[in-house]
């Protein structure tokens, strides 16, 4: 009876195109939406991403989230390191700095000062000047050296190149290199250099350590690292993980962001829900007398649902695949004629898993009603 | 002439005693089938013939299970069908029942083969045999050139008989047909009823044909005639009131 079924739905090209377009429309909106969601909750973070030598952030104990900055006492550093399971400790700088442009134009940016000595938390990828050399962390060892995030020095800094130079708050700047970092949730450009310039270049706070990175010793627990810290600092210890958990959920909860892509993602639900349920609807009452005529010839009302199940699940495979590609279209698109640091959507495995179920839950709501009729329908039809 | 010279020497195919049937509830109920009595016998074409409103449709609906029945008894080849369960009653419609319909009900996105196929798939026979099968049947019809057509395809001659090759595929005990002349002009109607004729009838099967076309009649091999939900007179080939056309009626 499967072939009937099939043959019955695709036979019906209007009706069937519909309802596949409707379940492609709801996968696309539910997929794009959250798609762009994800990368952008991805921002609110990224500083952390891309530091990934230390596995634990100490911060004090009022930090909200990574762009809140509640310096510490430098005296703290040595605290830390003085706790047991610690193998290293370094300084962290994270602040704002107003860049100025030779032509004049003022740029809030991102700095980051790196401890001098490891230059621990540096960029996870750094652009050779020449297109061939590698370029090195040590760089940065130059004298007012810095490192600028390669999208926002092109878009945003006039251009920026290595060997030019940045009036950082009064102080000059000299740019070391560019470097590619993932961006952040405040589209600000991000300046990297060490710990003690960074320090002397944003005036000042009389404490001014912003973050102290951790490395755990090899073996030890590094939850048990984390509440030896506390207890002997009275400073919050993080985990990487947590710490970026935290952060996304500052933003999911003081931001109208979570609601807003989600209105979308729900319109996208109940768009398919409607359109393919009321054409699914449709497409079964056109056929009520042909399912009448089954059901009289000896049908049972199982085999009748599982036709219903078969034609709506066809079409709602074909339509969530057709709206992955559609997305996945859209993501391309959108990066050729974009900039690298605009593309943010981020299409993973659990959002295209999310989406299904979506689809799912539709075409079992789109077919419940059909089902009902034609379980309720009585074969006399046929005679009328 | 007694009953029992009216009974030919087949078996009882169906047997309907003392059938009541109601349509509605409180002031709209209204009475379909009346103390309705009813015997068809294997190896005959028995026509139900009557004015429109005589109950003649339910009376078929309520023989094959389609329609519940209100009191009385229904035996179709000795099974009591009105105390099986909606399943049971599908399920022995599947194994014994044919169908053909006054609009024919062919699925219009299924080929003539396919359409035929359908009682067979039903049952569970796999495609390709159901097919071969289907096709040999719409053969013997006299459509085997045009198994791969769809119905819209077809004249109404040749649809009726892809529906009377849908009924007869899966060699059902009884064949059922609803005014199955009635869209078909009268040199076609008496053509498919000839091949009904031909290819249907057999020993162990009966044949009920609702109908008000009397250009058909003299295929009956017997005639009951309903009036206000009951029959009122049952007459048989060679019978000098034997209604073999209109004016009779």
């Amino acid at each position: 009876m499967n072939f009937i079924a099939i043959k019955m739905l695709v036979g019906d090209r209007a009706k069937y195109l519909g309802i596949v377009i409707g379940l492609m429309f709801a996968s696309f909106l539910i997929t794009q939406q959250l798609s762009i969601f994800v990368g952008l909750m991805s921002r609110t973070f990224s500083v952390v991403t891309d530091i990934t030598q230390p596995d634990i952030w100490v911060m004090d104990p009022g930090v909200k989230n990574i762009d809140d900055s509640r310096p510490m006492n430098a005296q703290q550093l040595f605290r830390v390191r003085a706790a047991p399971g610690v193998a290293w400790a370094v300084p962290l700088f994270k602040g704002s700095i107003r860049a100025k442009l030779p032509n004049g134009d003022g740029y809030n940016c991102t700095l980051l000062g790196l401890d001098d000595e490891s230059l621990t938390g540096g960029p996870p990828e750094l652009i050779p000047n020449d297109g061939k050399t590698p370029l090195t962390m040590d760089a940065l060892r130059q004298s007012d050296a810095i490192f600028v995030d390669a999208p926002n020095a092109h878009e945003k800094l006039g251009d920026l190149k290595a060997g030019d130079t940045l009036e950082l708050n009064d102080n000059r700047a000299k740019v070391a290199g560019l470097c590619e970092i993932t961006q952040g949730f405040q589209g600000q450009p991000v300046i990297y250099t060490t710990y003690s310039r960074a320090t002397k270049w944003v005036p000042g706070e009389r404490n001014q350590l912003s973050f102290i990175l951790v490395k755990s010793k090899p073996g030890e627990d590094v939850a048990a690292v984390c509440k030896s810290i506390t207890a002997q600092t009275g400073l919050a210890a993080i985990t990487e993980a947590d710490w970026k958990w935290k952060s996304l959920m500052y933003v999911v909860r003081n931001t109208g962001i979570p609601i807003n892509f989600g209105t979308t993602v729900l319109l996208g639900f109940v768009v398919g829900v409607v359109i393919a349920g009321l054409l699914f609807y449709q497409f079964t009452m056109d056929n009520i007398r042909h399912f009448g005529t089954l059901k009289a010839m000896g049908a049972t009302n199982l085999t009748l649902v599982r036709m219903i199940l078969l034609q709506t699940f066809l079409a709602g495979v074909l339509g969530y695949c057709l709206g992955i590609g559609a997305t996945t279209g859209f993501k391309y698109l959108i990066a050729a004629f974009t900039p690298k640091s605009q593309q943010i959507m981020f299409i993973l495995w659990q959002t295209l898993a999310l989406t299904g179920g979506a689809i799912f839950f539709i075409i079992i709501l789109a077919s419940l009603f059909a089902m009902i009729r034609v379980i309720r329908l009585e074969p006399a039809i046929v005679f009328k | 002439m007694t009953v029992e010279d009216q009974k030919p020497q087949h078996p009882i195919a169906v047997r309907c005693t003392n059938v009541d049937k109601y349509y509605g509830k409180g002031e709209t109920r209204i009475q379909a089938l009346h103390g309705c009595d009813l015997e068809a016998y294997a190896g005959e074409i028995l026509m139900l013939v009557g004015p429109s409103g005589c109950g003649k449709t339910t009376l078929l609906s309520v023989i094959v299970g389609i329609l519940d029945i209100d009191g009385g008894e229904i035996e179709v080849f000795g099974y009591n069908i009105n105390r099986m369960s909606g399943n049971q009653k599908a399920k022995f419609r599947g194994a014994n029942v044919g169908f053909a319909f006054q609009q024919f009900n062919l699925l219009p996105t299924l080929t003539a083969a396919e359409n035929a196929a359908i009682p067979l798939l039903i049952a569970g026979r796999p495609r390709k045999a159901a097919l071969k099968a289907a096709s040999d049947t719409l053969a013997s019809m006299g459509i085997g050139d045009r198994v791969n057509a769809f119905p819209k395809a077809l004249s109404g001659g040749q649809q009726q008989r892809v529906a009377f090759s849908r009924a007869l595929v899966h060699s059902p005990r009884l064949i059922v047909c609803d005014e199955p002349t009635s869209a078909l002009d009268s040199k076609t109607g008496e053509t498919v009823m000839a091949q009904l004729r031909a290819v249907a009838v057999k020993t162990d099967r009966a044949v009920i044909v609702v109908t008000h076309d009397n250009r058909i009649f003299h295929h009956a091999d017997r005639i009951a005639q309903m009036e206000d939900g009951h029959v009122v007179k049952v007459t048989k080939r060679g019978d000098a009131d034997h209604p073999r056309d209109a004016h009779v009626l």
